[in-house]
């Protein structure tokens, strides 16, 4: 069966087509240095703590990353930066071959088809991304999967814009970037990144507090909300600041973009995904930022994602990409391979063995 | 296929025209013919000007009438020049002989006034109608080129355009390199924890994913569906058409018939 994969720079996710179904396998894309002793070890092996060990250095890898990192005051170390692979770290593709290949897992059957997501190049920087796409497809091909890149902001489209026939702006974003895609009938008319994301945000507001970057993550993501008012001097206040920096700055970007096309004259609904957009209030504001943008398309709604914290809703932004290059995939291989497609399964479990074949029907008529 | 009425206005309104034109060259022969000056008995003067004025109020008029699918009041707007030239004309022969003090100010301001009135309304309208016309066929045939273009395009032909783009799109890795980069066996130069080796955790969430089926449709433009009501349909067809006589043994006289004939 395919699977989709979605490599961000803060989560690595994977998801996979149950019978009904999607399991998506998460890991964070982190990892913290320590000092090994015989005590630390026998104390990671007990709390099922990924690690890696050489020499006397120990690797936790993971969500216990952070965890460690907020309990030492230690800095975390990030493969990737940026949305890409970091070239600041030595030790970045190792860590993030062995979490790509733990969050994938070996292919079910031979050549199993997977979509990656890969950002659009950026807009407002010199990055390429073409070696981190190169990379992350070697890395899965090794294992045994044929794979197929994807523009991240089309994912979203895929994931979200079904109901919309996939028309409409798909905005992802991500700790290391912004990606944005205009798609009209599931074709890209716009596509480009921006640098800046969650971890920009976080950067900002530690050199305005005078904080730890981690603790700034770890108050984002537990107790910070972009609808209530916040106290002077704070670091909620900070954060609501940056964060409606960076949706201008994206929206001022993607309006530029839009002005350089000849986009169609369509109803175009916006659905935005990725982590960051997990804060409470962040559609409310999108929305209001997206109103005050003179847009020169019409825009028929913002997509508004329901957000689960039990992690038992697939349209949780968090996943949304994994599940849009889940359905890439899904629909190349049912193109690919007629007979095993969802519906014709789904067709020839309905059917008894005396009925017809499925009719095809064509919408050129 | 031109009507009796658009002929008849057709004729009426050369006639005026062509009488204007005679009237106005009569009131320019005769004022040669008396050599006219300003001098000139008031007589004679105003025969020319009465000739002359009504000679153009009526080829002003025979223009108007000329004038194919003209707008709306158009007929009202020259009656109603024509009605004032004649008043000024008839003020103006009726005045003029007269001399002082009749015809001096404002009597003379008034009758210029009228005539001038039904003079502006009569060349105004000649002048608007025939202007709008023109704008009116331009785009007119500016819309008959635009339909020829459409038109060389077929729907078929457009429609496969689109398909090929769309096509396109979902299937060329557009702006992505084509090479794949071949790696080599490595070992880690680490050791992996406990941890590691046990497999993922899963979060497993309930979606039939209704997008696939969304997807390939927009992709390729076709949709596999269950019809069974096609199905049945198509069954008892292929069963009607594949016994045709059967119920023509078993009903009425005609088997009894059948059975006579096989009996003898």
């Amino acid at each position: 069966m395919a699977k989709g994969l979605d490599v961000g720079t803060m989560n690595i996710i994977c998801a996979t087509k149950g019978n009904g179904s999607i399991s998506f396998s998460q890991q964070r894309n982190a990892f913290l240095e320590m000092e090994s002793n015989d005590l630390t070890k026998q104390m990671l092996d007990n709390g099922r703590v990924l690690y890696t060990q050489r020499g006397s250095i120990i690797n936790v890898l993971g969500e216990d990353a952070f965890k460690f990192a907020n309990v030492f005051n230690k800095h975390i170390r990030r493969p990737m930066k940026q949305g890409i692979i970091s070239p600041e770290e030595k030790d970045s593709i190792p860590m993030i071959k062995l979490i790509i290949e733990r969050v994938l897992g070996l292919p079910e059957k031979k050549d199993e088809l997977l979509y990656i997501s890969v950002p659009a190049n950026p807009v407002d920087n010199q990055l390429n991304v073409l070696y981190h796409g190169k990379t992350v497809e070697a890395i899965a091909s090794k294992l045994g999967y044929v794979t197929c890149p994807i523009d991240e902001g089309l994912s979203v489209v895929y994931s979200e814009l079904g109901e919309s026939n996939f028309t409409g702006i798909g905005i992802s974003v991500g700790a290391g970037m912004t990606n944005v895609t205009v798609a009209y009938m599931a074709t890209p008319i716009v596509s480009f990144s921006i640098a800046r994301g969650g971890d920009w945000i976080d950067e900002q507001v530690a050199i305005a507090t005078g904080m730890a970057k981690e603790r700034i993550t770890s108050i984002k993501e537990t107790d910070f909300s972009l609808c209530g008012e916040h106290d002077l001097g704070s670091v909620q206040g900070a954060l609501a600041v940056y964060y409606d920096a960076l949706l201008t700055y994206v929206l001022q970007h993607l309006k530029r973009k839009l002005s350089e096309t000849a986009p169609p004259d369509a109803e175009f609904q916006v659905a935005i995904a990725g982590g960051s957009t997990r804060t409470r209030g962040f559609a409310e504001l999108f929305e209001r930022r997206l109103k005050e943008t003179d847009l020169p398309i019409r825009i028929s709604g913002v997509k508004k994602n329901r957000f689960n914290t039990s992690g038992t809703d697939s349209k949780d932004p968090l996943y949304s990409i994994a599940r849009g290059c889940l359905i890439a995939s899904l629909s190349k291989e049912a193109s690919l391979n007629p007979a095993s497609s969802p519906s014709s399964e789904a067709h020839s479990s309905r059917s008894s063995s005396h009925k017809p074949e499925p009719v095809v029907v064509s919408n050129k008529s | 296929m031109v009507s009796m009425k658009s002929k008849i206005s057709h004729y009426f309104a050369s006639m005026a025209l062509l009488s204007g034109f005679l009237l106005a060259l009569t009131g320019i022969v005769y004022a040669l013919s008396v050599n006219l000056t300003r001098r000139s008995d008031p007589g004679e003067i105003a025969i020319t000007y009465g000739f002359i004025g009504f000679g153009l109020s009526l080829i002003l008029t025979g223009i108007n009438l000329m004038i194919k699918n003209p707008k709306e009041y158009h007929l009202h707007i020259v009656g109603t020049g024509l009605v004032l030239n004649f008043i000024g004309i008839g003020a103006f022969l009726a005045l003029y002989p007269q001399g002082y003090p009749v015809w001096v100010y404002p009597n003379v301001t008034y009758v210029a006034a009228v005539y001038a009135a039904g003079v502006c309304l009569l060349a105004g309208n000649a002048f608007a109608n025939t202007v709008l016309i023109q704008i009116e066929e331009r785009a007119r045939q500016l819309s008959e080129i635009e339909s020829e273009k459409i038109k060389s395009h077929s729907e078929d032909e457009i429609e496969k355009e689109v398909q090929r783009t769309l096509e396109n799109a979902l299937t060329n890795k557009d702006g992505f390199s084509k090479f794949n980069m071949a790696l080599k066996d490595t070992e880690y130069d680490f050791i992996l924890g406990k941890g590691l080796m046990e497999s993922e955790k899963k979060v497993t969430v309930r979606d039939d994913i209704p997008e696939v089926e969304n997807l390939k449709f927009a992709s390729t433009g076709k949709h596999v569906a269950l019809d069974e009501g096609l199905d049945s349909t198509s069954l008892l067809l292929a069963r009607a058409t594949s016994t045709p006589s059967r119920g023509k043994q078993t009903k009425g006289i005609f088997n009894s018939k059948t059975k006579f004939f096989r009996r003898h």
